[in-house]
């Protein structure tokens, strides 16, 4: 896993500066896909740099590191991958460093009945399988080697029941698990995530985390949600739940190596918190970190 | 797990278009929750890519519209510029005509053409001996029903001032400083009788440079 960073903060422009300063952020993680977009180039699918939001994103980061985490690549997509995202990190890998790379351990295309790639507009879990463990830790191996810098597979968030297993892979943490021993790569360990599967599936978060490889955990996500007809939804939408800081405080005690926290909230609701609310949630993040961070507590 | 991943992936997305394909238990409180949180997500897309038409379109109709949209497919695009070009290209026979919904919609799309161009854009000079003039690829003109500024700034809260004739011109192109500006009476003109063998040099020479001229190939 990298050296620790420490607390993170998505790119959001329209935020004031001074919430992008060292004394409050020690990351900046940058959601490329949201400044590109997709170009046909010659009759091929590219994703290219939407150049003023581009621009503004490299100024918003300064010289604060950054890491990339992508939402569009489809990893579990069994005839394959979004490509236009990889040559899209391709580019980036070359003018803008990062320290580590994440997606998301889910599907998001499939094949129509004319065998057309067809968006599903809303990501889907994969089956606890041998076969999905395997495809994705092909490709998660692949990815580690392109960029050469960590890649970490986020934990999903879904409402599907009964999704169909393999007895010897069981669950998603036997799938996280697998993928994790097959490729080598990391975990970003959503406890949002965690949390609403633990509340809408029945089952306890902190006694989860004994089935999570800590030791491969190379980032961690905080955010807020809210309930809507039952079920408890992650909707990133406000500040983060009293037991997800729990989690928070269980996870950093058994793992203080791990080397971020990144607090979560979409754009549209970064007016409900405020530059204040969001500045206390990340100084609440940062006293979290500080308590098992002796080196950092001390260079600080 | 009975069958292969492909399968059920498939099975999984023929389902979510209505096929009777779905490999889990498609009544289950779960995949009737994700459905919705689905739909939801497909009209917050919509809404978010085209987020300047609708304002300026009242509360039913702009979710008839949206809906209508998702109904038939729409808002699954996985990028918003793609979302917001085929929103438009809905939403464009479904206004009236004349309104002032008609003409943001149409320079969104002049927008998205513009910006398309800009990336690779590169200036024309005028050919010795002139010859024949046609639109750019990358440009449009769009008329509005009203002063160009007032309709934006009921964008942002004012209000829309009343639909007038279509008096004001604005030329979208990719050699634009912003991508658009006020064509004047005579660029009206002319656009409106292109392609043109005869075009006055004193008005092609700046139209070419800014991409709203281009020599037919």
């Amino acid at each position: 896993m990298p050296g620790p960073l420490g607390i993170g903060f998505g790119c959001h422009l329209t935020l004031p500066n001074a919430l992008y300063t060292p004394d409050l952020l020690d990351f900046v993680e940058v959601t490329p896909e949201i400044f590109h977009r997709e170009e046909n180039v010659q009759g091929c699918i590219q994703l290219v740099p939407d150049h003023k939001p581009f621009a503004a994103a490299r100024r918003r980061c300064g010289s604060l590191p950054v890491t990339m985490h992508g939402v569009s690549l489809s990893i579990g997509s069994a005839h394959g991958m979004y490509e236009p995202c990889l040559t899209m990190m391709d580019r980036l890998r070359g003018e803008w460093r990062f320290h580590w790379y994440s997606e998301h351990l889910h599907f998001q295309t499939t094949l129509d009945a004319n065998g057309e790639a067809t968006n599903t507009g809303i990501p889907f879990p994969l089956p606890p399988t041998e076969e999905a463990a395997g495809l994705v830790a092909a490709r998660a191996a692949f990815i580690q080697r392109r960029y050469g810098v960590p890649f970490l597979l986020e934990n999903p968030v879904h409402y599907l029941p009964d999704l169909p297993a393999d007895p010897e892979i069981g669950d998603e943490f036997g799938l996280m698990g697998r993928i994790i021993a097959l490729s080598g790569c990391g975990q970003l360990l959503d406890l949002h995530n965690l949390y609403c599967n633990a509340i809408n599936f029945g089952f306890d978060a902190i006694t989860a985390l004994e089935r999570i490889r800590l030791d491969r955990v190379g980032e961690i996500h905080v955010a807020g949600g809210s309930w809507r007809d039952g079920f408890y939804m992650d909707a990133h939408d406000g500040l983060v739940p009293e037991p997800v800081w729990d989690l928070l405080e269980q996870t950093l005690s058994r793992a203080p190596w791990i080397p971020g926290v990144v607090f979560e909230i979409l754009d549209e609701y970064l007016e409900r918190l405020g530059p204040d609310g969001i500045a206390r949630e990340l100084e609440r993040a940062r006293t979290i970190w500080r308590r098992h961070h002796p080196v950092a507590e001390a260079a600080a | 797990m009975t069958g292969s991943l492909a399968a059920f992936q498939s099975g999984l997305g023929r389902a979510l278009t209505g096929e009777d394909t779905c490999p889990i238990d498609s009544h289950s409180a779960g995949f009737r929750f994700t459905m919705k949180v689905r739909r939801s997500w497909c009209e917050g897309r919509t809404m978010m890519a085209a987020r300047a038409v609708l304002a300026v379109v009242p509360d039913g109709e702009r979710q008839r519209l949206v809906s209508e949209y998702v109904d038939q497919g729409g808002g699954l695009a996985l990028f918003l510029a793609a979302e917001r070009e085929a929103f438009l290209a809905f939403l464009a026979p479904r206004l009236p005509d004349p309104s002032h919904a008609l003409t943001i919609c149409r320079m969104g799309q002049a927008l998205a053409q513009a910006r398309l161009g800009a990336s690779m854009f590169v200036p024309l000079r005028e050919r010795v001996g002139g010859g024949r003039v046609g639109r750019g690829r990358h440009a449009a003109l769009v008329w509005f029903h009203a002063d160009p500024s007032a309709v934006m700034m009921a964008l942002k809260g004012g209000k829309l001032p009343p639909v007038g004739p279509p008096d004001h011109a604005v030329l979208f192109a990719p050699g634009l400083p912003n991508l658009f500006r006020t064509a004047t009476e005579a660029e009206a003109a002319l656009w409106a009788e292109l392609p043109a063998a005869d075009a006055p040099p004193a008005l092609t020479a700046r139209l070419l440079m800014e991409g709203v001229l281009a020599y037919p190939a």
